[in-house]
């Protein structure tokens, strides 16, 4: 339908990817998918980083990627751990009820 | 714990403390009995605390004797450079004094517990009696005459109140405005002299006011001298109203409205010789023009108030101006340079006058009459009446071996002595005084002998003297037996005992003679003497015409109280002022008061406006603003969620806002 070519193609899908991320991150009732919704914009943004790699023909973009992903791992876990954490203070995974910010 | 016991043997362990006891017990007493009801309690809380305050008095009295004077004060206020202190002295006048009146306060409310059985407000009479005992020792006790002050116008409040006790009775209640209008040009006085004495000598403190005219003399300067001249007057106004001396003493009759036992008490025995006691404390102060003054001023008294009480016919009045006379007596001895006579008489008149009084009370108590026309042979009916009467009569009359025969002797002595060192006019200051003893002798004889000589008037049985009655009667009768060594005379002649006793005789023989056996007749009723002595010296209609009649004419002008007018200048004068008012009315209504509506409907359309103008416009700016700050608060207010997802897509929109504008500015 569209002549486009395969970068375009790939930086669309990282644009897509980031939005549906996003959109989990400001809708999702539920912090574990917030999470899911956040690991999604950051693949989102290695996607691109190994996009553009690709685009000027290195090898640094690829090794920046990969180590994008062991960060956002371990970034992730310390993120389940507060969402542990504050499900045991709180007893709720739903963002929307602990409004603690506002008192 | 400590401090209790260093309290308490404060209090009970030292004469100060005694006093101080003595002088505050009576005020705890009179707001304990101005709020309970049961006439037991009351009787045993006001007989206590005289009892308390007796003792501990003659324990002041013996502390006093043995150690001499001492005074209590502390620093109580500073106004600019004037400090005043507050504080109590006692001196021997002062314990005595306090002995005295405590003693006499004890005896009234022992006779009052069986005299005002019954009454309707008991319980306020023996809290009124309790506030009059605290005023007086306080003003015994003051050390600052600004506190006698004070204390001055409080025992003139208690007399006040207890004359119009019987506030159902219309006669009590003008006897009691009386007594305290008059009294209050008396006090006008004493703030004259204590501001005269503050802004010359500076101090109202009386050790100090004594110690600086022992040291330096009183005169300071001509003027100062002048001041304190004036001031002496001043004083002598206050004793003359409280005193009741000559031409301010029309209120002591009419106060023998209140209860009898409040005449023994306050105008009797106590209230009344304050002024004499304010004038012996401050005897040092006084100069000799002003003594020569008190002196003429007293020996008239004296001698007026023996006159009048001989045509009296109710026996309380007869026994108020008998007290009248004798204040004379005392203040002619303040004014003849011999204060100590004055307080000897003072103490022995006390006793003598406050049986007479609760006699007087037992006789009303008993057959409920007060004139003496009705009376007679009372000696059978009331024994012990009669005995108490006979006594303290013979005081007052000065009879030999009777405590009066002293006191009275030291202040002729005095007198006399007096008169001739100063000669010429001052002589006829022992004139008045020895034809004040003829005319003392003269009524009591008379009404001693119609009150409990001659036949039985009295067919009904009567009420005897009951213990409370009694006692008190007994145990000052006692007092007013013997007291001779309270006093040295100074200037004693030798020749004088006889000359009072003769004195007597006469006033004795001429009473027996005319009253008692009408076997002389010297004048008719219609003489100009009887009529003067039976209607006081006419002294209260001669207030009337000088003082109330012009005041009250110039309240209610156009209606004349007693003027006599001819009756065609009073019509005359009535069609002009009725014509005269007519045209005032029509210059009123049509005039007047058209202006008056006018600018009242101007200001009615005012305010309309501005009403309008408060309202739409001032008040429409004052909502606009409170409308327009709760727009922007609910604007603001949509934001504040504390939801952490809104939060999130909110900064990341402005993040996408902020960077849109960025990239168009690129």
């Amino acid at each position: 339908m569209f002549e486009v070519n395969s970068i375009q193609m790939m930086q669309l899908f990282s644009a897509a990817l980031f939005c549906i991320g996003f959109f989990a991150v400001i809708t999702k009732k539920n912090m574990v998918l917030i999470l899911v919704g956040i690991e999604l914009m950051i693949n989102a943004s290695i996607v691109n980083l190994a996009v553009f790699d690709h685009l000027f023909n290195k090898i640094d973009g690829q090794m920046m990627a990969l180590f994008a992903m062991v960060l956002s791992a371990a970034s992730i876990a310390v993120a389940l751990a507060i969402v542990i954490k504050a499900y045991q203070y709180f007893k709720t995974v739903n963002p929307d009820e602990i409004n603690n910010l506002k008192n | 714990m400590d401090q209790i016991t260093n309290i308490s043997s404060f209090l009970f362990g030292s004469a100060k403390g005694l006093a101080l006891l003595s002088l505050c017990l009576p005020l705890l007493g009179f707001l304990f009995l101005m709020f309970t009801k049961k006439s037991n309690l009351v009787n045993i809380i006001s007989i206590g605390i005289g009892s308390i305050s007796f003792i501990s008095s003659l324990f002041i009295l013996i502390q006093n004797i043995q150690t001499g004077n001492f005074s209590l004060h502390s620093h109580w206020l500073t106004v600019g450079s004037i400090n005043l202190e507050v504080g109590i002295v006692v001196d021997r006048i002062a314990s005595l004094m306090l002995s005295m009146v405590s003693f006499i306060a004890l005896m009234v409310m022992v006779f009052s517990t069986s005299y005002m059985k019954g009454e309707n407000r008991y319980s306020i009479f023996f809290a009124y009696l309790n506030l009059f005992s605290f005023a007086m020792y306080g003003l015994i006790l003051s050390r600052n005459l600004l506190t006698t002050y004070i204390f001055w116008e409080m025992v003139g409040f208690c007399s006040y109140l207890l004359i119009g006790f019987y506030t159902q009775k219309q006669s009590a209640i003008l006897a009691n405005k009386k007594a305290f209008i008059i009294n209050r040009i008396g006090d006008l006085g004493f703030l004259t002299g204590l501001m005269i004495l503050l802004s010359t000598l500076g101090t109202l403190d009386l050790v100090e006011l004594f110690s600086r005219v022992q040291e330096h003399g009183i005169y300071v300067s001509a003027s100062d001298k002048f001041a304190l001249h004036i001031a002496g007057y001043a004083f002598f106004i206050a004793v003359i109203a409280k005193s009741a001396q000559f031409p301010l003493h029309v209120w002591l009759p009419d106060a023998m409205e209140g209860p009898t036992p409040v005449s023994a008490l306050i105008h009797a025995a106590t209230m009344v010789i304050s002024g004499i006691y304010l004038m012996i404390r401050i005897y040092f102060l006084l100069d000799p023009s002003v003594l020569n003054f008190i002196a003429i001023i007293g020996s008239f008294t004296a001698f007026m108030g023996a006159f009048i009480a001989g045509r009296q016919n109710d026996i309380k009045k007869i026994l108020a101006y008998s007290t009248i006379s004798q204040l004379g007596y005392m203040v002619m001895a303040v004014g003849v340079t011999a204060p100590m006579a004055a307080f000897y008489h003072l103490y022995t008149h006390a006793f003598f006058k406050a049986t007479l009084f609760l006699s007087a009370g037992s006789i009303i108590h008993a057959i409920h009459t007060q004139d003496i026309r009705e009376m007679g042979g009372l000696r059978k009916i009331l024994p012990i009446t009669f005995i108490a009467y006979i006594v303290s009569a013979a005081a007052l009359v000065g009879i030999p071996f009777f405590s009066g025969f002293f006191s009275k002797e030291a202040i002729l002595n005095e007198t006399w002595h007096w008169a001739q060192l100063h000669g010429n006019i001052y002589l006829i200051v022992p004139i008045f005084a020895f034809s004040g003893v003829i005319m003392t002798a003269f009524y009591v004889f008379r009404h001693v002998s119609m009150v409990f000589f001659g036949e039985n008037k009295f067919n009904f049985s009567v009420k005897k003297e009951n213990i409370s009655i009694a006692l008190p009667l007994i145990l000052l009768s006692i007092g007013s037996i013997f007291m001779y060594p309270l006093y040295e005379e100074v200037h004693e002649l030798a020749y004088m005992p006889y000359i009072s006793v003769l004195l007597i005789f006469i006033g004795i023989t001429s009473a027996y003679l005319i009253c008692y056996r009408k076997l002389i007749k010297p004048y008719s009723e219609q003489n100009i003497i009887y009529k003067l002595s039976s209607n006081a010296l006419y002294l209260d209609k001669i207030y009337d015409y000088l003082f109330t009649k012009p005041i009250h004419y110039m309240l209610n002008k156009l209606q004349p109280v007693d003027f006599k007018f001819d009756k065609d200048i009073i019509h005359g004068v009535g069609n002009v002022v009725i014509h005269f008012s007519q045209y005032i009315n029509k210059f009123d209504t049509y005039i007047v008061d058209g202006l008056v509506n006018a600018i009242a409907k101007i200001g009615v359309q005012i305010s309309l406006l501005s009403g309008w103008i408060d309202k739409k416009i001032i008040d429409g700016m004052v909502n606009a603003i409170a409308k327009l700050t709760r727009r922007i608060g609910d604007l603001i207010r949509a934001f504040q969620t504390g939801k952490v997802q809104s939060y999130f897509a909110l900064s990341a929109l402005l993040l996408i806002f902020f960077i849109w504008i960025f990239m168009r500015g690129l």
